[in-house]
């Protein structure tokens, strides 16, 4: 397998990008499997976990990409276990950044990566 | 009238009824003394209604599906507020009603709300079953499996707590309900044999295993070794701190992968750093502030040289997401894997007069080979910070619930209540104090005119025998 830091370093700059300008187009990395913990609240499959994510209360989130802490491992059947931490802001609120901690287990399939686990919490202990 | 949330955080001088200074309680939120503080200000005498919604934000720290923290509430309710007759449990990611199952032990509770949690079968009803008087009963917004029509819902409810008269404010239908077993089995046992679905039961038995790592961590003992798999991950680094909230935007943009560590999470960095801790791995993309071993031996080894920790306390967030192997269980080739995220504070060097209170994020890969076998980390990343209470609890939740807000108000009551206000105003009149002063002094007397005169009576003495003009004021 391929370098999985490079895999899942590019990953995560891609999944954020794509997070801020169109959150849609998210759906193609989930799958019927897939499933997402978003602050405890719980879906599987893409359908189920667009629908969290598309609903959320903040309109506009962007999350500072370049300043993200990320840690990658690979991990049993061929999968690549990411942890991202960082700051992230909502709705151009510059003055409340928000801490928030990511973990996604990238699972390969015919040839391109895709999210088999996702949990997300705001750090705000 | 607005009733009165947010008073967990104990920094507010509480006026005349708080003879000593007011300290921000940082305690996980199962401190009984938290709890006893706080409960006051959610009960509302005239109409017996206990407001237990989005308890995170009225219990500093605490976390309400953690269940020494419902244990010691529910014992408190039982204890001091036996007249409670509505309660509502909005907005507070509750799975399992079980550990608030003695709540069915208040003689007048008639009405609770469980709407906008996270209950995922109706069968958790069956912990509310003893309650005696329980006549009206809401559970909205749960994601409960499977999709039950109201009919269904009605005739579970009406089998299992009899006293209950309307559900979703519906009445039941009079007579007795017909309840197919069928439609109880469906209810009750859900099926758990496909890959990926979620299996309640595992779910505490991770969560339990997780704590007993922990444990195990902290003594750094010999049960470690054998939780850990042979060709274990892990990796520990440093978390980003928040930079000042000033408005200067350079604080996000050009903010490198250098730059992110506070100049104190350097420091603390550095004294983990010997020759031998540093880089177990050759890869660039690992910066200064982060160690990779793999290995059982190579990972106890760096793990052996850390610092002493407790990492196994009360207030921890386990967020578990469960891969289950169907047909016939799990082999070394398709285990059942867990991926674990565990946050929250720990102690490091606890032992010690330096010892600190930092912020952790931890994720592990769990793999369970044979179905009655043992979980073994095959990855654990531990990223360790500072504690940061920069950011305001009400932003994170209002972030993270989706667009229907559950309502704080009581959901039993429709009319406001005219007659708490006009009482407020009456003692501003009287005194000349501010409405919060007044709310707050009328609240601790549980709205008893009589005992709020002479409370005040009491403060004014020890004041010199008036309100202290910072208490005073138009609004």
């Amino acid at each position: 397998m391929s370098d999985p830091v490079q895999i899942g370093t590019a990953f995560v700059k891609f999944y954020y990008q794509t997070f801020d300008t169109d959150r849609a187009n998210l759906a193609s990395l989930y799958q019927a499997n897939s499933m997402l913990t978003f602050s405890g609240a719980q879906a599987m499959g893409s359908a189920a976990i667009m629908e969290k994510l598309t609903s959320l209360s903040f309109r506009k989130v962007q999350h500072d990409v370049e300043g993200l802490n990320i840690n990658i491992q690979p991990t049993v059947n061929d999968s690549i276990l990411v942890f991202v931490s960082g700051q992230l802001i909502a709705d151009d609120d510059s003055d409340h950044p928000m801490m928030f901690s990511q973990v996604f287990t990238l699972c390969p399939s015919n040839g391109q990566w895709f999210i088999l686990n996702d949990i997300f919490n705001l750090s705000f202990l | 009238m607005a009733h009165n949330r947010g008073s967990g955080r104990g920094g507010r001088n509480r006026g005349p009824n708080r003879g000593h200074g007011s300290k921000k309680q940082q305690g996980s939120g199962s401190n009984a003394a938290i709890i006893q503080q706080v409960l006051p200000s959610l009960f509302n005498h005239a109409d017996g209604f206990l407001d237990l919604s989005n308890l995170r934000t009225k219990f500093s720290g605490s976390n309400p599906t953690d269940r020494t923290f419902v244990m010691n509430l529910t014992r408190a309710i039982c204890d001091q507020y036996r007249n409670v007759v509505s309660i509502s449990l909005e907005g507070n990611n509750i799975r399992t009603l079980e550990p608030w199952r003695d709540l069915c032990q208040l003689p007048m509770l008639q009405n609770i709300s469980l709407n906008n949690n996270d209950i995922r079968s109706l069968g958790e009803l069956q912990h509310l079953s003893k309650a005696p008087q329980v006549t009206n009963l809401l559970i909205q917004r749960n994601p409960i499996e499977p999709k039950l029509s109201l009919e269904e819902i009605m005739a579970y409810v009406s089998h299992k707590m009899t006293s209950v008269r309307t559900v979703e404010g519906q009445p039941l239908p009079p007579g007795r309900l017909n309840l197919a077993p069928g439609l109880v089995h469906k209810i009750e046992h859900k099926s758990t044999a496909a890959s990926g679905s979620m299996n309640r039961m595992n779910n505490a038995s991770v969560t339990a295993f997780v704590r007993t790592f922990l444990t195990a961590y902290d003594a750094r003992n010999s049960t470690l070794a054998s939780m850990y798999h042979e060709f274990v991950h892990f990796s520990l680094s440093t978390m980003p701190t928040l930079p000042a909230p000033a408005s200067s935007r350079h604080a996000m943009k050009g903010a490198s992968k250098d730059s992110h560590a506070s100049p104190q999470a350097r420091a603390t960095w550095q004294a983990y750093q010997s020759p031998v801790v540093n880089h177990g791995t050759t890869n660039a993309a690992m910066g200064p502030d982060e160690a990779l071993r793999v290995g059982r031996q190579p990972v106890l080894e760096l793990i052996g040289q850390l610092p002493r920790s407790q990492f196994a306390g009360e207030s921890l967030q386990v967020e578990v997401v469960l891969r289950t192997v169907s047909g016939r269980g799990p082999t070394q080739q398709k285990p059942n894997l867990v991926t674990v995220l565990v946050e929250g504070k720990y102690l490091e060097q606890p032992k010690t007069s330096m010892g600190v209170t930092r912020m952790f994020s931890r994720t592990l890969v769990l793999a369970q080979t044979a179905s009655s076998g043992q979980f073994m980390v095959t990855n654990d990343m531990l990223r360790l910070g500072e504690y940061q209470p920069k950011v305001t609890r009400e932003l994170a939740r209002q972030m993270t619930e989706a667009k229907a807000a559950p309502s704080t108000a009581n959901p039993f009551v429709t009319q406001p209540q005219p007659a708490m206000e006009e009482i407020v105003r009456q003692l501003k009149t009287a005194t000349g104090m501010r409405t919060v002063h007044c709310r707050e002094l009328l609240e601790a007397s549980k709205w008893d005119v009589g005992l709020t005169s002479a409370n005040l009576e009491e403060f004014k003495r020890t004041q010199g025998g008036k309100i202290p003009d910072h208490m005073l004021g138009p609004d």
